[in-house]
C-alpha cells in the first residue's frame, strides 16, 4: 500500500476497466495461440491446430525414446560387411536408425565377445571412475556389488568427441545393481563410485559384451 | 552423517525428477556431477549464470522494476525477494521437499503476468484494490527459491559438501540478480527519459503479460505430456 513500494504508474496513460480486460484478454489469447500453434509442436511434438506440421516445426521435436540409442546407434548387420563403427571414434555420418532398427530383438557384432571380473578397492569415503570404451550401440550386460556397505553410483557415458559432456544414465544409492547398457554414442561409458561407509570396501564389478577395456583406471596397489 | 541423510532424500527425489527447460545442463551439470566436496566459487558463479541467464527471472524483473524510480524502492525489492528465494532454496534442498518442477515454473510465468497486470494498474482498475507490492515480490521470491531449489536437486549433486556448495549457489543467485537488475535497471532508466515512455510502457506491460501466458502454457505443457528430457 505504501508509496516507497508501490509508485502509483501515471494513471493519465492507464487503460479503462474495459480496455484493460480487453488487453488482459488479448494478452490471454496471442499467448496460447503461440503456445498451441507454435510452442507445442516444437517442443512436445503435438499438433492440435496442424500448424505444426504445415510449418515444419514438428520436425524440432522428433521424439527422440530415452532409453533406445541415439542416431548413429548401430543397426543390427543386414548388409555384409557392415561393422561396429569406426574403432578411432571418426565420425563417419550414420544413416539414422528406423524405428524397426532400433526396435530389433536381436544386435549382430563383429567386435569381440569378452568377459571381465573387475575387483574395485574404495578407501574410506573414496571415490573413482570405471569405465569402458563402447562403440555406439554396442550391448553390456553388468552386475556390481560391494563386499558390504553402500557406494553411490552414477552410470554414465561420454562421448568420444565431447567429453565434457556426460550423460547420466540412473543414480542411486546400493549394495549393488545388475543391468544392461546399450551405448547411445561412441566413447566411455561406466560408473562413477563413492564409498558412502568409513572403511575401505570392494565392488566387484562383472561385465560382459562389447566393449574395450581401458587402462589406469584403478588406484595403483 | 547429515550429509548422507541430506543425499539420501535428493537421490529420492532425483530419482522421480523429470528434467526441464530451464535447467543447468551441458559442461555445467557434468562439472557439478564430478564435483565433490565444497566448490565455493563454482557455485556461486553458476548460481549468478542461472539467474542472469534465465528469462523467467529476467522478465519478471523488468516488471518489477518497471515503474520503480528511487533506489530506494528497488532496494527494498531486492530484499524481500532474496529473503523469499532463500528461504525456500535451502529450505527446500535440506529437508528434501520436492515441488514438481513445471508446476513452479508455471507459477514463475505468473508472477511475470501478474507484474505486467499491476503495472497497468490493473488491481484497482478491476477490483478496486492494490495488493501490497512487497508481500507480492516476497511470495513469487518464495515461489522463485522452490523452482531454484528443484534445479538443484536435478543435478547430480555429491553428497560432500552439499550444504555449502547450496549456499555457495544462493549466494550466486543473489550477485547474478544484482548484476541482471544494474543492467537492467541502467536500460529502464534510459528509456523512461524518453519522450515515447509512457505511450510505450501499456504496449510493453502487454507484451510482459503475453510473455508471462506463454511460459505458463509452456510449463503447463510440459506438466500435462509428463515430458522428459535428456540432459
Amino acid at each position: 500500500m505504501s508509496t516507497a513500494s508501490t509508485p502509483t504508474p501515471p494513471s493519465l496513460y492507464m487503460p479503462s476497466r474495459g480496455g484493460l480486460l480487453a488487453r488482459l484478454g488479448i494478452s490471454f489469447v496471442v499467448a496460447m495461440a503461440i503456445v498451441f500453434c507454435a510452442v507445442l509442436p516444437a517442443e512436445f511434438h503435438r499438433d492440435p491446430t496442424g500448424i505444426g506440421k504445415l510449418t515444419g516445426l514438428m520436425a524440432l521435436s522428433q521424439p527422440a525414446p530415452v532409453d533406445a540409442p541415439a542416431s548413429g546407434a548401430l543397426a543390427p548387420v543386414s548388409a555384409p560387411g557392415a561393422e561396429l563403427a569406426n574403432p578411432d571414434g571418426s565420425s563417419k555420418p550414420a544413416p539414422p536408425p528406423s524405428a524397426a532398427a532400433t526396435g530389433a530383438p536381436a544386435r549382430f557384432y563383429k567386435a569381440p565377445f569378452r568377459s571381465d571380473e573387475i575387483k574395485i578397492p574404495m578407501k574410506p569415503d573414496g571415490e573413482l571412475e570405471y569405465k569402458v570404451r563402447m562403440q555406439p550401440g554396442g550391448t553390456l550386460i553388468y552386475s556390481w556389488s560391494a563386499d558390504h556397505g553402500t557406494v553411490y553410483y552414477d552410470m554414465h557415458g561420454e562421448k568420444a568427441t565431447d567429453p565434457e559432456h556426460a550423460q547420466s544414465y540412473g543414480t542411486g544409492i546400493s549394495a549393488g545393481a545388475s543391468g544392461s547398457l546399450i551405448a547411445p554414442f561412441a566413447g566411455i561409458h561406466g560408473w562413477f563410485l563413492q564409498n558412502q561407509e568409513g572403511t575401505p570396501i570392494v565392488v566387484t564389478l562383472k561385465m560382459s559384451g562389447f566393449y574395450e577395456l581401458r587402462d589406469n583406471q584403478l588406484p595403483k596397489q | 552423517m547429515k550429509t548422507r541423510i541430506t543425499t539420501r532424500l535428493s537421490l529420492l527425489l532425483l530419482s522421480a525428477l523429470p528434467l526441464l527447460a530451464h535447467g543447468i545442463g551441458g559442461k555445467d551439470a557434468a562439472f557439478v556431477r564430478q564435483s565433490t566436496g565444497a566448490q565455493i566459487v563454482p557455485f556461486i558463479y553458476l548460481g549468478a549464470k542461472h539467474m542472469v541467464t534465465g528469462y523467467d527471472h529476467l522478465l519478471f524483473l523488468v516488471g518489477v522494476i518497471f515503474f520503480l524510480y528511487k533506489l530506494k524502492d528497488v532496494a527494498t525489492y531486492v530484499t524481500c525477494f532474496a529473503i523469499g528465494h532463500s528461504v525456500t532454496l535451502l529450505a527446500g534442498v535440506l529437508s528434501g521437499i520436492h515441488v514438481n518442477p513445471f508446476l513452479v515454473d508455471a507459477l514463475i510465468g505468473l508472477s511475470v503476468v501478474y507484474k505486467g497486470f499491476d503495472n497497468l494498474d490493473g488491481f484497482r482498475t478491476l477490483f478496486g484494490f492494490q495488493p501490497n507490492a512487497r508481500i507480492g515480490v516476497l511470495v513469487f521470491g518464495l515461489i522463485h527459491g522452490f523452482g531454484l531449489a528443484t534445479k538443484l536437486q536435478e543435478l547430480d549433486l555429491s553428497p560432500k559438501g552439499l550444504v555449502p556448495n547450496m549456499i555457495s549457489f544462493n549466494v550466486g543467485v543473489e550477485l547474478g540478480q544484482l548484476i541482471a537488475l544494474t543492467v537492467i535497471l541502467f536500460l529502464m532508466t534510459r528509456w523512461r527519459k524518453t519522450s515515447g515512455f509512457l505511450r510505450h510502457a501499456v504496449t510493453a506491460n502487454v507484451l510482459l503479460m503475453i510473455a508471462g501466458f506463454i511460459l505458463m502454457g509452456y510449463q503447463l505443457a510440459g506438466y500435462a505430456f509428463n515430458f522428459k528430457r535428456i540432459v
